[in-house]
C-alpha cells in the first residue's frame, strides 16, 4: 500500500492480464446470441453500381440479412458527417461528397462498403458474402494529386495564411533561396488488432450499443448517432482493450454504423472483425501530401523567409477531423523550431479514388518537418555550408517564442538539446565511416529537430469518486489503448492526494460512464486530463479541508494538506483523506456528493514536445540496401510521469517513423485504383532486425502552460523519422552526387537514385 | 472456402489412389505453410487436402549413393537440425532456412516449396544448382525427375493429375566442391525474393574452377540454370575477370517480371551483384573443402 | 462433413467436432474459448497467434486444427503457474515489453521456444528470431530487452 510519485516507473497494471492472454479485445469478449457480419467491399477503385443482387446470398445457410445501399434511405441511414466542416481560421465551408455507411450509385474507392451481410456463424456469412453480386460499371480512378488537382471539383479545401508580402521581401533580399519539390508518400497505420465491433440494440428503450476497437469514443458516438438518425444520448459505445490505434481508429467509420444498424434490423448482437485484408483497404491511411517548398537565407546562412505550397491527398472522403488537420495541425508549425521571420503558406486538399485517409502519429507535423529538415540539408549542401552549425544558427533559443503563425511556445531548450544528440550520434563516427568504407559500404547521418504542438479534442473532464470500499475511482474521458494510462493516470493522483496506487482505480472507454471525452489523439490525453485531475483535486483538497476543520475542530484556515492527511498546523491532530472522504459522504456534504468531484477541462494551451533525432544508416552502393545502425535522440517531453512508459512512447513512434523512411508505402495502381500493397506480404512492417536499440535522454523542461508540466510524448519519432533517414541516406550518398530520395529509401529507389545520379 | 474433406493416408499408394480419385480438385499438404495462405487468401480451393506428414517414407532423410534421400515432408527446421547434409551441402540448408520466419521453419518442407512453383521460390535455384532430382509417385507408378523440371510456369508443375513428389535426392558433393545460396530482398528475411542465386562449384588441386552450376529465382517465370554464368567459372581461378563474366552473364539470363517488387533494370543489376557474392561464398567453401 | 479432432491443449484433453477447414487458432479460440492466442493478420505474417506444439512455437493460423490431432499443444494462458508469471512475462511486464498488449502473447511464447534452442541469445540473434512477430507500439526495443532478462532468468 504504497503511494507513488510523479517520475517513478511504478510497472504497468494492466500488464498481467496481456500477458496471461486474458486481454479484452473485441474480438475475445463474450456476447449472448452472436451473430456475425462479413462486409461486401468495392473490387474496384472507382464504379458506378448498377444492381446490387443479393437473392443467393438470402438464401445461402444461416443468412439472417442482407444490408445494401439502397435499403439506406428506407432505414433513415444518413451520411457519415466529416466532425470538422469548415476551416477553423476563415470560417470557409469545405467541399464533400456525401459519405453513406454503403455506398450506393458509386463506389469511389476499392474496399468501400457495398453491402453488409449477417449470419449465424462467421464461415456462413463469409461464405455468402462470396454470393453478393455486384454489377459495377468501371470508371477511370484518379489515385495521385497531380492528376486531381486538375480538375477544381476535386478540391475540398484551398486557403493562403501568413505574410505574403514578407516573404516576397524576404526572397528578394536572399543571398540564396533553396527551393524542393515533396512528396511525403502514403502509409497504412496497421495497428496490430485489426478494427472489430459488435452492435447491439434495445428495443425497449430504442438504445444503440456499440462495443468497439476505437481511441476516440464519445466523438464516435456523436457522429454515428448522425449517421443513424438519432441523438447522441440514444448511443452508447464502449470500448474494452484496445490492441493499438496510433491515430487509425480516432474517426469513426461506416461499419460502426452498419453493425447498429444490422443489429436493429436482424433483433440480434451483430459482430464484426475486420481480416488484415480488410483492414488495408478500410483503414484510414496516412500522409500523401506534396508540396514545393522554399527557404530564403541571408549569406551567414539565417533564415529570411519560408514560402510552402502544399496539397493533401484525402482519399475518397473528408473524414474526421482531417479537414481540420491541414488546416489546424499543418499550418501550426511550418518551419519548425527555427527562426523564420516570414512565412507564407498556400494549403490545399483533393479527393482522389483510393482509401480515405486520416491521422497516423504526428499528422501535420510529419509532413511539415519533412520539408523545412530536407530544406535545411539541401541550403546547406547549395551554400557549403555544415547542416549542423546551420541548424545551430537558427534554432529559436528565446522561450516564449511567439511562432510567427500565431501560437506561443512556452518552453524548450532546444540548443540544448540539439548539442546532446549531436555530440553522442557523431561520437567516432569518423571511425565506423572508415569501417564502412572499407567494406564497400557508405554511412550517412541525418539529422532533424522536430517539434508538434499537442491538439486532438480541445475538452476533457475527469469524474473521482470516494467509494464506500475505501477506494478512489478516476473515471475519465481520456482512453487508453496501449499507453498505460491504467498505470500512470492513479500514479498521477497517488502523488496530488497522497492515496494508495492500490487504492485508486482507473475507468476509460464507456460514453454512459462520463458524458463528455476527447479521447486518445494528438498525444492530448496526460496534458488534458492530467490538467482536469489536478484541477479536480485542488476542489477535493478545498471540500475536505471544510470537512476536516469541521472534524477536527479547528479554524478551516489551520487546515494543512500533505502526504494524504489533513493536518491541523503545528499539531499531530490530522484525519486520512479516505476518512475525510467517509466523513463527508455520511454528513451529506455537497449535496451528498462528499468529496466527489468532477472537473472539465477547456484546453487553455497547446503543448510543444520536441527534440533533436538522428539517425545513421550504412548504404550498400551496389544494391541499394540500406540499414539503420544507429538512432539517437535527445527530447523534451516536459515533466516525466513515468519514465519506462515514455520511453516506450518514443521508441514506437520511431519505429514507425523509420518505417515510412525506409520501406513502408501504400501504393496504387493508377487507373485501376487497385491498392497494390494490400498485405503485410506486400506491405513491409518494420521489423525487430529492421531497427537498432534506440539511444535516448530526456531533458525535463517543464512546460508552463499546465500544473503537471507534461507535453505529449505520442509522436516525435514518426515526426523524425522520415526525415533522418532520407537525411542520413543522402549524407552517405553525397560522394555519388545523389541529392533527392523520392519515397521510401528501398533498395530500387536509392539503387535507381546512384544510377540517376551517375548520369543513367 | 469450401475444403471438406481432410485425409492423412500411412503410404504413399493410398495418397496417390486419394489424388487420383478427386480429379484435380485435391491439393497436397506437406507443412501447409503457403497451402493455407492461398486458402485464407481465396487463392486456393481444394475440396479435399491430403496431409502426407504420417507417410513415414516421406518424412525421414537417409543417406544414399553417397549424398541423400529427403522426404518429402521433411521440414525446414529438420533439416536444419541434420548436420551431414548441412556439411555437405549448406547452400541448400541456407537457402530452405530463408524460407519464412522460425514458426514456418517447422512446417515448411523443400517439396512444398518446390511444388508451389513460385518463381520466387527460395530453395528452388540452390537445388537446381546442386542438381538435385524427385522421385514422383502417381497412378501409373514412379519416375524420377530433375528439380528444374517441375515448375513450368508460375503455380503450374510438370506433375499430372494424382501424381505426388514422394521424395528428393541430392548427390554426393564433390570433394573440392563448395555450394552456397544468396538471395537479394526488399529488406531482411521472409520476404519474397527479387532475385535468388545459388552456385555450385568444384576445383582442381591448382584451383581451377572444372565445374558448376549456376542458377538464378525469382528473375524469369520458373528458376534458370544459367550455362553461360557457369561457363564463365570453368577453366578459371574464379579470379576478378572470372567474375565479371559471371556477372554479366547472370543479368544477361535475366528475364524479370516488372512488377512492385523489383523493376527490370535493378532485377538485371542486383542479378549480377547477387551472382557473385553466391559464387565468392562457394569458393570459400570449396577451397575449405 | 465435420470431423473429430482430439489434442491435450494446456494440459487438458480436449475433442472436438469441426469442419476440416478449421484453423488451429479457430479451434483454440471458438471452440476452447481460449482467447489469448490472437490472429492480427491474413497471411501468416504477424506472428499473434503463436502456439506450442510438442515444445516448438507455430503459428496457429497456419496450421488446420486437424494437422495436430493428437499432438500437445500449449498456449499463453498455460504459461504463468496460477499467480506466479513464467520468467519470461515477468521480464515482460518488468522491461515495458509490452504496450497495447495484442501481439505479446506471441511475442512471450516464441521467446520462451527461442530461449529453449539458443540459452543466451545476443540482442542479433534475438532481433532475427522475431522475424516472425510483428509490433507497432513498442519499436521491439524492450521486447528485445525483455527477452534478453527473460532468458537470463530461464538459465537461473
Amino acid at each position: 500500500m504504497t503511494n507513488l510519485k510523479i517520475g517513478q516507473a511504478p510497472r504497468r497494471r494492466e500488464d498481467t492480464r496481456f500477458l496471461t492472454g486474458s486481454g479484452r479485445y473485441i474480438d475475445d469478449l463474450a456476447f449472448d446470441g452472436l451473430v456475425y457480419a462479413v462486409v461486401v467491399r468495392s473490387t474496384h477503385g472507382h464504379a458506378r453500381i448498377n444492381a446490387v443482387d443479393i437473392s443467393d446470398a438470402m438464401k445461402a445457410p444461416g443468412v439472417l440479412a442482407v444490408l445494401t445501399g439502397v435499403d439506406q434511405a428506407a432505414a433513415g441511414i444518413e451520411p457519415m458527417p466529416p466532425y470538422e466542416r469548415a476551416n477553423p481560421h476563415s470560417g470557409e465551408a469545405f467541399s464533400y461528397p456525401d459519405q453513406y455507411p454503403l455506398a450506393v450509385d458509386v463506389a469511389r474507392y476499392g474496399g468501400q462498403p457495398v453491402a453488409l451481410v449477417v449470419a449465424e456463424s462467421q464461415n456462413q456469412a463469409r461464405d455468402a458474402a462470396e454470393l453478393v453480386s455486384v454489377d459495377y460499371d468501371a470508371a477511370p480512378a484518379i489515385t495521385t494529386i497531380d492528376v486531381a488537382r486538375e480538375d477544381p471539383a476535386n478540391y475540398c479545401l484551398q486557403w493562403r495564411t501568413g505574410d505574403d508580402t514578407a516573404v516576397a521581401a524576404g526572397m528578394k533580399a536572399a543571398a540564396h533561396v533553396t527551393s524542393m519539390l515533396f512528396h511525403n508518400h502514403r502509409i497504412v497505420t496497421n495497428p496490430m488488432e485489426p478494427r472489430g465491433g459488435v452492435g447491439a440494440f434495445d428495443p425497449d428503450s430504442r438504445r444503440y450499443t456499440l462495443t468497439v476497437s476505437a481511441q476516440s469514443i464519445h466523438n464516435a458516438r456523436d457522429h454515428i448517432a448522425v449517421s443513424l438518425g438519432v441523438a447522441p444520448s440514444d448511443v452508447r459505445v464502449v470500448a474494452e482493450d484496445v490492441g493499438g490505434g496510433f491515430g487509425s481508429k480516432n474517426f469513426m467509420y461506416a461499419e460502426q454504423v452498419l453493425v447498429l444498424w444490422a443489429a436493429r434490423v436482424t433483433g440480434r448482437q451483430v459482430k464484426w472483425i475486420n481480416e488484415r485484408s480488410d483492414g488495408f483497404v478500410s483503414d484510414q491511411q496516412a500522409r500523401d501530401h506534396t508540396a514545393m517548398a522554399e527557404l530564403a537565407l541571408d549569406g551567414e546562412g539565417r533564415f529570411l523567409a519560408f514560402r510552402l505550397n502544399g496539397c493533401g491527398n484525402l482519399g475518397a472522403y473528408l473524414t474526421g477531423g482531417m479537414g481540420r488537420l491541414h488546416t489546424d495541425q499543418f499550418a501550426a508549425l511550418p518551419g519548425g523550431p527555427y527562426i523564420i521571420p516570414a512565412i507564407h503558406l498556400t494549403v490545399a486538399a483533393v479527393y482522389t479514388n483510393t482509401v480515405p485517409i486520416g491521422v497516423s502519429r504526428g499528422p501535420g507535423y510529419a509532413e511539415s518537418s519533412n520539408i523545412i529538415e530536407r530544406l535545411i540539408d539541401r541550403a546547406a549542401a547549395e551554400m557549403q555550408l555544415d547542416r549542423f552549425e546551420l541548424r545551430r544558427r537558427n534554432l529559436a533559443s528565446i522561450a516564449p517564442y511567439a511562432h510567427p503563425m500565431g501560437l506561443t511556445i512556452d518552453s524548450g531548450a532546444y540548443l540544448e538539446n540539439f548539442d546532446a544528440a549531436v555530440a553522442r550520434a557523431c561520437n567516432e563516427f569518423e571511425n565506423r565511416q572508415r569501417d564502412a568504407e572499407s567494406r564497400g559500404r557508405r554511412r550517412g547521418l541525418g539529422v532533424v529537430y522536430h517539434i508538434k504542438a499537442t491538439f486532438g479534442v480541445p475538452v476533457e473532464n475527469v469524474e473521482l469518486t470516494f467509494g464506500p470500499d475505501d477506494h478512489l475511482t478516476l473515471v475519465t474521458g481520456t482512453q487508453s489503448i496501449g499507453q498505460g494510462h491504467e498505470t500512470t493516470f492513479p500514479q498521477i493522483l497517488s502523488d496530488l492526494l497522497g492515496v494508495p496506487f492500490d487504492q485508486i482505480r482507473y475507468c476509460d472507454g464507456d460514453t454512459d460512464l462520463i458524458p463528455k471525452g476527447g479521447g486518445h489523439g494528438s498525444s492530448r490525453a496526460t496534458s488534458m486530463a492530467g490538467t482536469a485531475m489536478y484541477r479536480a483535486v485542488q476542489d477535493i483538497i478545498a471540500k475536505g479541508r471544510r470537512v476536516a476543520a469541521h472534524a477536527l475542530e479547528a479554524a478551516e484556515a489551520d487546515i494543512e494538506f500533505h502526504d494524504g492527511r489533513f493536518q491541523v498546523a503545528g499539531t499531530d491532530r490530522d484525519l486520512d483523506i479516505m476518512a475525510v472522504a467517509k466523513l463527508a459522504r455520511d454528513a451529506g456534504e455537497e449535496g451528498g456528493r462528499g468529496l466527489d468531484t468532477f472537473h472539465e477541462y477547456i484546453r487553455e494551451a497547446h503543448t510543444f514536445p520536441n527534440g533533436c533525432h538522428i539517425a545513421e544508416v550504412e548504404v550498400d552502393p551496389e544494391t541499394g540496401t540500406v540499414a539503420l545502425k544507429r538512432y539517437t535522440g535527445a527530447d523534451d517531453y516536459g515533466t516525466i510521469i513515468n519514465p519506462m512508459v515514455i520511453e516506450g512512447q518514443v521508441h514506437g513512434a520511431i519505429a514507425q517513423g523509420v518505417g515510412q523512411g525506409l520501406m513502408e508505402r501504400a501504393v496504387y495502381e493508377e487507373g485501376s485504383g487497385q491498392l497494390l500493397s494490400g498485405s503485410f506480404m506486400d506491405y513491409p512492417m518494420p521489423r525487430a532486425a529492421d531497427v537498432p536499440s534506440f539511444d535516448l535522454t530526456f531533458n525535463e523542461i517543464a512546460c508552463t502552460t499546465n500544473p503537471l508540466g507534461v507535453k505529449g510524448s505520442g509522436e516525435g519519432g514518426a515526426i523524425a523519422g522520415l526525415p533522418a533517414i532520407a537525411n542520413a541516406v543522402l549524407d552517405a550518398l553525397e560522394p555519388y552526387g545523389v541529392t533527392e530520395i523520392v519515397g521510401p529509401a528501398t533498395p530500387e529507389n536509392v539503387w535507381r537514385a546512384i544510377q540517376n545520379a551517375a548520369g543513367g | 472456402m469450401n475444403t471438406s474433406q481432410y485425409e492423412a493416408p500411412g503410404s504413399v499408394d493410398e495418397a496417390v489412389a486419394l489424388l487420383a480419385n478427386a480429379k484435380g480438385n485435391a491439393r497436397v499438404l506437406a507443412g501447409g505453410t503457403d497451402l493455407l495462405v492461398q486458402i485464407r487468401m481465396g487463392m486456393a480451393d481444394p475440396a479435399l487436402i491430403v496431409d502426407i506428414k504420417k507417410i513415414s517414407e516421406m518424412t525421414t532423410v537417409t543417406a544414399e549413393n553417397g549424398g541423400f534421400r529427403i522426404g518429402a515432408a521433411v521440414s525446414g527446421a529438420e533439416l536444419n537440425e541434420n548436420a551431414a547434409v548441412k556439411s555437405m551441402w549448406p547452400g541448400i540448408v541456407e537457402a530452405m532456412d530463408l524460407i519464412g520466419s522460425t514458426q514456418i521453419q517447422g512446417r515448411c518442407t523443400l517439396a512444398g516449396n518446390l511444388c508451389n512453383a513460385s518463381p520466387a521460390a527460395d530453395s528452388v535455384p540452390a537445388m537446381i544448382a546442386a542438381d538435385m532430382t524427385c522421385t514422383i509417385a502417381g497412378p501409373n507408378g514412379r519416375r524420377e525427375a530433375s528439380v528444374g523440371s517441375i515448375a513450368t510456369s508460375p503455380g503450374k508443375t510438370s506433375l499430372a493429375d494424382g501424381e505426388i513428389v514422394v521424395s528428393l535426392f541430392v548427390p554426393a558433393q564433390n570433394a573440392t566442391g563448395g555450394d552456397a545460396y544468396l538471395r537479394f530482398i526488399p529488406r531482411t528475411e521472409m520476404d519474397i525474393a527479387v532475385v535468388g542465386v545459388g552456385v555450385n562449384l568444384t576445383l582442381d588441386g591448382n584451383g581451377v574452377c572444372t565445374a558448376a552450376r549456376v542458377s538464378l529465382g525469382a528473375v524469369a517465370p520458373t528458376a534458370l540454370l544459367v550455362d553461360d554464368a557457369a561457363k564463365a567459372l570453368i577453366g578459371t581461378k574464379v579470379d576478378d575477370a572470372a567474375m565479371d563474366n559471371l556477372a554479366a552473364a547472370a543479368s544477361a539470363a535475366c528475364n524479370p517480371i516488372n512488377d512492385k517488387r523489383g523493376t527490370i533494370e535493378f532485377r538485371t543489376k542486383v542479378a549480377g551483384v547477387i551472382a557473385r557474392r553466391t559464387a565468392a561464398i562457394a569458393l570459400e567453401r570449396a577451397r575449405s573443402n | 462433413m465435420p470431423i473429430t479432432v482430439s489434442m491435450t491443449v494446456n494440459g487438458k484433453a480436449v475433442t472436438g467436432e469441426i469442419e476440416p477447414r478449421t484453423l488451429l487458432v479457430q479451434f483454440i479460440r471458438e471452440n476452447l474459448k481460449l482467447t489469448g492466442t490472437h490472429v492480427g493478420c491474413d497471411t501468416s505474417q504477424c506472428g499473434a497467434c503463436v502456439v506450442h506444439i510438442d515444445g516448438t512455437s507455430v503459428k496457429s493460423c497456419t496450421t488446420l486444427a486437424v494437422q495436430v490431432d493428437g499432438a500437445d499443444v500449449h498456449t499463453i494462458e498455460s504459461l504463468a503457474d496460477g499467480d506466479t508469471l513464467h520468467p519470461m512475462q515477468e521480464a515482460f511486464r518488468e522491461n515495458h515489453g509490452l504496450q497495447c498488449g495484442f501481439c505479446t502473447p506471441g511475442m512471450v511464447m516464441s521467446a520462451v521456444d527461442l530461449v529453449k534452442e539458443n540459452p543466451d541469445p545476443s540482442e542479433q540473434e534475438i532481433r532475427e528470431w522475431l522475424e516472425g512477430n510483428l509490433c507497432r507500439c513498442t519499436g521491439y526495443h524492450n521486447i528485445v530487452k525483455s527477452i534478453k532478462a527473460g532468458a537470463a532468468a530461464m538459465r537461473g
